[in-house]
């Protein structure tokens, strides 16, 4: 007995690596994750994963710039008035977690490209579409910043200590580096759409290919206007007809329609049921009160045409007989499904109808008239419109159709009409119109960036907040 | 228990009392009774020494007008006690054994001789260290190791006194006839030294358990022939034959009712000889209080001690606070100990459910708890480490005695309810309101204006807190226990039921159902001893999963509850009926396994080994349903409304801690304890939680697998720690007390390079009435002490330190992978440094009064620093340089016992000061606490706005602009403090006859947050909130109203932003100070002679309540569980039980 506890003793004494606990199972640790192709590929379907759940889901960025431009009204109260009022507060919860979700995607971006960049373990093919998409995310998510916020942080590092202390970057830098990602993402992403294991081809276009990212270097040399290289890009996509074409208005946005480039199909999984978030939250089938509800304003409903048929075809209407009288709300019905498993939908995010429009403007802005009639003609014909004549339109006028068929053709997907009314500068005219009919505070000039969340300004010690806030 | 008595003394008769006769007709009467009789026809007053009341009886005795001294020692056997006279007191006390003979001195020409004597205990174990004065002469004597001492030249006519820490002082005469005298022989040498700390440690348990009422003293006390090691210590005068060098004997006896020893950590030592200060209650203390959890019980009763229940709902959540909060981001938790065993005490539950957080300490369950002790000072954490730096609460549960089998039972019944309503306005008053708010905001009554555009009745009244919390909870609780042995093994079974309902229906109830058992042996050479006990704890508790409370702001004409067929009304979808949630239920079914073991061995005579080995399994199932009929019907379509969740959430801990001991005697004067030991200790947490949403039907949402969408999240843990500990004690000559200690503590929360940290402490006591210069007279104890130390807290998330991903929302079929956060590597542990310094008297081992004042520093807080969002992440985990200093004023005063003839009066007072700062935080401003916390000011602040008055001509409430920007913004705010500035706690018990009276008051100077507006700003309309408190302020009506309440409105056009602004100004700080009667327990002892005759050994009758009565002039429901955000709790309830407690 008396040996029993004093070896016992010593053996206690001995228990140098008790405290010694392995990482939970539950979780994965961070040195293994890049060494393996499939936990490679799991890191970058977080993002995308993200993306259609979270903050700055598809659905989220169309409704908060619709609010703010003369897309969208308020259907119902709710906290959301900062946007339709053209008001925003630097405290407004909404743009802290739209601005900290974005940063999400691009921090996680960011750790997929050098996560692969640094190992060696992985797949070479495997390794180059991941970081080609990590890239394209990373764009995409600061082609988005810049466009809302101006001048933004730009990290492109994993370091965080680094970049706590960014300062922001002027919008042409930003484009500058949105440019270059996506000439690198053009080498490394595939030519063809990839299936789940990020190598064999797919019929699902939910992942960026290499013509993604052709069609965001479009979209991106079109707004920092370098006209060219905008139509190239866009010559490029157009000319894969055998791959993307326009299809007819109920098929644009099904999933994997001849039209999409890009699409973001749901997550996995897909807890709330839904096939695309702005058919969850766009189609209106209650009395607006019950939920946080907006609807297609007015000016988006004058500037159709008679006889568009994408008037008909996307957009519908409810109307509330629980107040009386009854209201009628018009809402985006571009997606049709509002829940269900069975996907039918896939959220779009680029197709080639941008694009033809994208070259419609470019051949404007470098004096090729015709070609930009009959561009600007295949998207009217499509919603059912005369085509316009030969030689009806001056550069001028042809401008001023393009950005409202623009507006008629890209309503309420992510924002177009927000960023065509700043980036081509009408945005002082229409707005200081609209905002005080939306019941809002006299239009500023500065209202067209939003501000940086608050938070921001006061944990980063070098960003500074936009004029005006 | 009979009891064996050693016992002396000596007569005094005084004539005048002889004449005194009595007249007695007396049957089966203990003693006292039989004093209170002879009280009551003489003038005298009688005493008896403790112990001899309980030994003599049942007596029957009868006499007509004879003198009363006859009487007594014909009731007192002679040979045994002595009666002795005083004026017109009488004393029966302890006789001594036949003189042998008194040889024990040598006398000198002048009269002047050498006393020779030993002190001894009631045991006859010598005392060694005893301090003995004799009047009129400065110099001291102390008794050596073998508890001899000699007086050098004394005379007849000189008196002395012994001193001996926890035992009462006494005087004796230099006159030494009639002394006792005993043969010293080996024996007692060779048990000079055996009163080691473990085997005290010991003793006490067994002896306290036989007697739940005696706060009994190891130190070798009188009733030590229940502890077995107690036996060891027994001397029997004159057993060893010889009669040389015979010597005096002097007798102590211990002092009663004192919570004498206190077990600090690892080591027991006595109160007096402790350098801080130990609080502790009793299982009498406990056992008048009718609560489920045994915090609620010590509610008041500590000084530096806050509990505060998170709801008034059975079985949830009760927070504990041992002199403030240290840790600014990390846990406060102290460390709760049972039985040796350390107890999760973080909350468990996942989902939501009416009363918060469910408590994960119904265990052990009230009743069977026969000690709890508070340690906060810088010596007692040092010894627990880490793990006690924010305070340790030492719980040890009842042991069983040797003896006869015995069997107790106790059962009650009671009733609890709301004493305290808001003082709401009734439908007319509403009316007026709202009809005032639509004209002052120029609205016409709307659709959605149910209340006034005749959706709902307007001439109807409801008083919704009568309605919803009006009614009353039952309590029924059953425990018994079963308990016996012989000297060498004794055992207890034990076993109770609990069911308590909820105020507003009978269906929600928390039922709990526990058992326990405790075996204890010593081995056949006395060298070995093991104490196992196991406790089991099933607790079931159903709850809505909302609080129903907030309710009670429905609009006075809200419709009724239920339509006339009996179902529940919607009134056409515009109400939103509160009874709807008893439908959404919650159910807890929490099990709590604890069993621990102790060994000791005693490998040499001054050296002991033990291990306590301790296992702890709690386990919380969880489930929540929602059907679509708990709502509207405008629902019951709505498939993805009706939900299903199941938690699971369970901790397995072990522990394991052997430690070696020894004591070492260096002269006479010099003793020196030393310990040595280590704790391994691992807690492994494993949290399923399956969610079910949409469900097809109600009929299916029972079956979480008829779910539509269905979830499942899965997480675990393991929390390792070790700890290496060395304690050296040194004590001179019970004068002077030196502790220190050294550890090493090592935590699974830090990475391998900052894992471990070495910690310590050092205290000191002066015992100054040890000293001659002290010998003041009444003052039986004198002390003043010092400690300090360092500990750390590692009470944080375990794993931070790991670089991890976890599974995500993935994409395409296939799961994601995330970064879980940004890895610190080296963050390291938050340090205390603790000191206190204070003192305590002690006169006439009656008046007890002690004042701590203690200070605490954490620095190195390790916060979860805040990272600027454009890096992705949200924090990091990183040790600031920031400081909070905890320091206060604690005073406690006891009286022990007074006795007024048939009346004995105890009386406790504890009283605390705390305050609280954040010393230092660098850069706050740029944290996430800029607006949480001030530099300067304690962490219990509220930033808020300054109410400057109604601006007359809008009626609109204006605030102050205090950086003068033009705008009232969260720049304009202010910090105003909240939380306690000081709180006490009040105890008296009154003893008459079988009668005890026992009232508890809880007082607290605070203040607290309270929505003024309520829910809603006073005007508008909601589906379930609307009423308004009664205000006698004038509110604005029109243009140029000097008003204090802002006007009525009814949307949010222009008022909400002042209503908001209101309640977060400085007017929502108030006055929520109370004084409590929190408890009143009376209890009617069944005469003997009643028991006996249906031959059960006691039986008693009690009456119990629990915060019978508040008095407040806070506005909300509850100052203590107040409402810190808009909605009101369940406050806490008035309980009633009348219960029966018999022992056979």
């Amino acid at each position: 007995m008396r040996c029993l506890i004093i070896f016992g003793f010593l053996w206690m004494m001995g228990c140098n690596n008790f405290t010694n606990v392995d990482a939970p199972d539950s979780k994965i640790e961070a040195s293994k994750i890049y060494q393996d192709n499939r936990t490679a590929m799991m890191a970058l379907y977080n993002i995308y994963g993200g993306m259609f759940d979270k903050n700055a889901s598809p659905a989220k960025l169309a409704r908060y710039t619709g609010l703010c431009s003369d897309e969208l009204e308020l259907a119902w109260e709710s906290n959301t008035e900062g946007f339709y009022w053209n008001n925003i507060s630097s405290g407004s919860i909404y743009v802290d977690s739209l601005w900290s979700t974005c940063y999400l995607y691009i921090r996680n971006a960011n750790d997929v490209f050098w996560g692969c960049a640094g190992s060696e373990k992985l797949d070479s093919g495997i390794r180059r579409q991941l970081m080609g998409e990590a890239l394209f995310i990373r764009a995409y998510w600061f082609f988005y910043l810049t466009n809302l916020f101006g001048d933004i942080a730009l990290p492109t590092t994993t370091d965080a200590k680094v970049n706590a202390l960014l300062s922001r970057t002027i919008q042409s830098k930003v484009y500058d580096q949105i440019i270059s990602d996506l000439k690198t993402a053009v080498i490394d992403l595939h030519d063809n759409y990839v299936g789940p294991d990020s190598k064999s081809l797919s019929n699902e276009r939910n992942r960026p290919n290499k013509a993604a990212a052709f069609a965001l270097l479009a979209r991106a040399y079109l707004y920092k206007g370098d006209y060219e290289n905008a139509e190239f890009q866009a010559n490029t996509i157009i000319a894969m007809n055998e791959v993307y074409d326009l299809v007819p208005l109920d098929q644009v946005f099904l999933k994997n329609s001849k039209e999409a480039i890009w699409q973001l199909s749901a997550g996995t999984p897909n807890v709330s049921s839904i096939n695309t978030t702005e058919g969850n939250e766009f189609i209106i089938t209650q009395p607006p009160k019950y939920r946080i509800q907006q609807a297609i304003s007015s000016y988006l409903l004058k500037a159709f045409d008679v006889g568009d048929q994408r008037r008909k075809h996307w957009i519908s209407s409810y109307t509330d007989k629980s107040v009386s009288p009854t209201v009628t709300y018009y809402y985006p019905y571009k997606y049709k499904v509002s829940s269900g498993d069975d996907l039918k939908e896939y959220s779009m995010m680029i197709r080639l109808g941008e694009i033809y429009l994208i070259r419609a403007e470019c051949e404007v802005q470098l004096g090729h008239l015709s070609a930009a009639l009959a561009d600007l003609n295949k998207i009217r014909q499509r919603a059912g419109l005369a085509a316009f004549p030969e030689g009806a339109l001056d550069a001028k006028g042809m401008l001023k159709v393009i950005l409202k068929e623009r507006q008629t053709e890209l309503f309420t997907e992510q924002g177009h009409r927000w960023f065509d009314l700043k980036r081509t500068g009408t945005i002082d005219s229409v707005m200081s119109i609209v905002t005080p009919s939306k019941g809002g505070y006299p239009w500023n000039a500065y209202r067209q960036l939003w501000p940086i969340p608050i938070n921001d300004i006061r944990r980063a010690p070098n960003l500074v907040q936009n004029p005006g806030y | 228990m009979k009891k064996v008595l050693i016992v002396y003394c000596f007569i005094i008769f005084c004539n005048q009392l002889h004449a005194q006769v009595v007249d007695l007709d007396i049957h089966g009467k203990n003693l006292n009774e039989v004093i209170m009789i002879i009280g009551s026809q003489t003038p005298i007053s009688i005493t008896v020494d403790p112990g001899i009341k309980q030994s003599i009886g049942p007596i029957s005795y009868r006499c007509y007008r004879k003198p009363f001294m006859d009487v007594l020692k014909e009731i007192c056997k002679e040979e045994l006690y002595i009666i002795t006279v005083n004026g017109n007191s009488v004393h029966i006390g302890y006789k001594p054994l036949p003189q042998e003979n008194v040889s024990s001195r040598t006398v000198n020409s002048v009269g002047m001789y050498d006393l020779r004597g030993i002190v001894v205990d009631s045991g006859n174990a010598p005392l060694s260290g005893a301090n003995i004065f004799i009047k009129g002469r400065r110099e001291k004597f102390v008794s050596r190791s073998d508890g001899k001492f000699q007086l050098t030249n004394v005379s007849k006519r000189d008196s002395f006194t012994i001193k001996y820490m926890g035992f009462k002082t006494r005087d004796f005469s230099c006159d030494t006839a009639g002394y006792d005298v005993i043969n010293p022989g080996n024996d007692i040498a060779r048990n000079a030294g055996s009163r080691e700390r473990g085997t005290e440690e010991f003793n006490a348990g067994m002896n306290e358990a036989g007697n739940a009422d005696s706060h009994t003293i190891i130190n070798a006390g009188p009733v030590s022939d229940t502890g077995i090691a107690g036996n060891e210590n027994k001397l029997v005068a004159g057993n060893a034959g010889r009669s040389d060098d015979n010597v005096l004997r002097f007798t102590l006896f211990p002092m009663v009712q004192q919570l004498d020893t206190v077990t600090k950590g690892y080591y027991v030592t006595s109160d007096r000889l402790n350098p801080g200060k130990v609080s502790g209650i009793k299982a009498r203390d406990i056992q008048g209080q009718p609560v489920s959890d045994p915090l609620l019980a010590m509610d008041g009763r500590f000084a530096g001690v806050i509990v505060s229940p998170e709801s008034g709902f059975a079985g949830s959540f009760v927070g504990l606070n041992v002199e403030g909060v240290n840790s600014i981001a990390n846990g406060n938790a102290p460390l709760v100990i049972v039985d040796g065993v350390p107890l999760a005490m973080s909350t468990m539950s996942q989902l939501r459910n009416a009363a918060g957080d469910i408590s994960s300490m119904p265990l052990p369950r009230p009743e069977n708890i026969e000690s709890t002790y508070i340690l906060k000072d810088a010596d007692a954490s040092a010894i627990y480490g880490s793990r006690g730096a924010n305070g340790i609460m030492l719980v040890k549960t009842k042991r069983p005695a040797a003896g006869k089998t015995h069997l107790s039972m106790a059962v009650y019944s009671g009733q609890g309810d709301i004493t305290r309503r808001l003082k709401l306005m009734n439908t007319q008053q509403y009316l007026a309101m709202r009809h005032e708010a639509l004209r002052n905001d120029t609205l016409d009554v709307g659709t959605t204006d149910y209340d006034l555009n005749g959706k709902w009745d307007t001439t109807s009244y409801t008083d919704w807190q009568k309605v919803l919390l009006g009614g009353h909870s039952s309590v029924l609780d059953a425990n018994g226990s079963l308990s016996g042995g012989n000297q060498q093994t004794r055992f207890s079974i034990g076993g109770g039921y609990r069911r308590e309902t909820a105020v507003f229906s009978h269906n929600f109830a928390s039922t709990t159902l526990s058992a326990d058992m405790t075996v204890m042996h010593v081995s056949d050479n006395k060298k070995m001893t093991v104490d196992i006990g196991l406790h089991y704890v099933n607790n079931d508790n159903q709850l809505p999963i909302s609080d129903v409370t907030p309710k009670i702001l429905l609009a006075p004409n809200a419709p009724s509850l239920y339509t006339s067929s009996g179902d529940l009304n919607w009134e056409n979808n515009t109400f939103d009926n509160p009874h709807g949630l008893f439908k959404q239920r919650y159910q807890a079914d929490f099990n709590h396994f604890l069993g621990s073991c102790r060994l000791t061995y005693k490998l040499l005579p001054r050296f002991m080994l033990s291990t306590n080995l301790g296992y702890n399994y709690i386990q919380l199932n969880e489930r929540l349903v929602i059907p679509t009929s708990s709502m509207s019907p405008v629902n019951s379509s709505n498939a993805a409304a009706r939900e299903h969740h199941e938690g699971l959430n369970a901790i397995q801990s072990w522990i394991v801690e052997p430690q070696a001991n020894y004591s070492l005697n260096l002269g006479d004067q010099h003793t020196i304890d030393l310990l040595a030991g280590i704790t391994l200790q691992q807690s492994k947490q494993h949290q399923n939680l399956f969610d079910g949403t949409n469900f097809e039907s109600d009929a299916l949402v029972e079956n979480i697998s008829m779910a539509v969408n269905k979830s499942f999240n899965t997480d675990e843990n393991v929390y390792r720690y070790k700890g290496v500990y060395a304690r050296v004690g040194y004590n001179y000559n019970d004068l002077i007390i030196l502790n220190f200690t050294g550890r090493n503590d090592g935590s699974s929360r830090f990475s391998a390079a900052r894992r471990s940290e070495f910690f310590g402490s050092a205290a000191i006591a002066w015992i100054f009435s040890n000293t001659p210069a002290f010998n003041i007279p009444h003052l039986s104890l004198g002390k003043v002490y010092a400690n300090t130390g360092k500990t750390g807290n590692d009470q944080l998330s375990n794993y931070q330190f790991y670089d991890t991903y976890s599974v995500s929302t993935g994409y395409g079929g296939v799961p994601g992978l995330e970064r879980a956060q940004l890895i610190n590597y080296l963050y390291r542990w938050e340090i205390l440094i603790k000191s206190s310094v204070g003192f305590e008297l002690c006169f006439d081992e009656k008046y007890t009064i002690s004042a701590n004042y203690y200070q605490n520093h954490t620095r190195n807080q390790l916060i979860k620093y805040e990272l600027p969002a454009i890096t992705g992440y949200k924090y990091t985990t990183e040790n600031l340089p920031a400081v909070v200093q905890n320091r206060g004023l604690e005073l406690e005063l006891e009286i022990q016992q007074i006795q007024m003839k048939k009346f004995r009066w105890m009386h406790s007072l504890n009283f605390t000061v705390p305050y609280n700062k954040l010393v230092a935080y660098p850069n706050i401003a740029s944290s996430i606490y800029s607006s949480i916390y001030e530099v300067g000011q304690p962490l219990n602040v509220r930033f808020v706005y300054g109410f400057k008055g109604i601006n007359p001509a809008t009626g609109i409430a204006e605030f102050k602009d205090i950086n003068d920007d033009g705008k009232v913004d969260k720049l304009d705010r202010t910090t105003k403090v909240i939380g306690p500035k000081f709180f006490a706690g009040w105890g008296n018990r009154f003893t008459y006859k079988g009668f005890s009276l026992e009232i508890f008051f809880q007082l607290v100077k605070q203040t607290a947050y309270y929505v003024p507006n309520l829910d809603l700003m006073p005007g508008a309309f909601g589906s379930s909130v609307g009423n308004q408190p009664l205000s006698n302020d004038r509110r604005w009506k029109q243009p140029g109203d000097e008003a204090s309440v802002q006007r009525y409105a009814a949307s949010k056009k222009y008022a909400e932003d002042a209503a908001t602004q209101y309640n977060q100004s400085d007017a929502s700080i108030v006055n929520a100070s109370y004084i409590r009667l929190k408890n009143v327990s009376i209890y009617w002892n069944l005469p003997l002679s009643w028991s006996t005759r249906v031959k059960i050994k006691s039986a008693s009758l009690f009456l119990n309540s629990q915060n019978f009565a508040t008095w407040t002039h806070y506005k909300g429901l509850d100052p203590q569980t107040q409402s810190f955000h808009s909605h009101y709790r369940m406050p806490l309830q008035r309980m009633i039980a009348a219960g029966i407690r018999i022992s056979l």
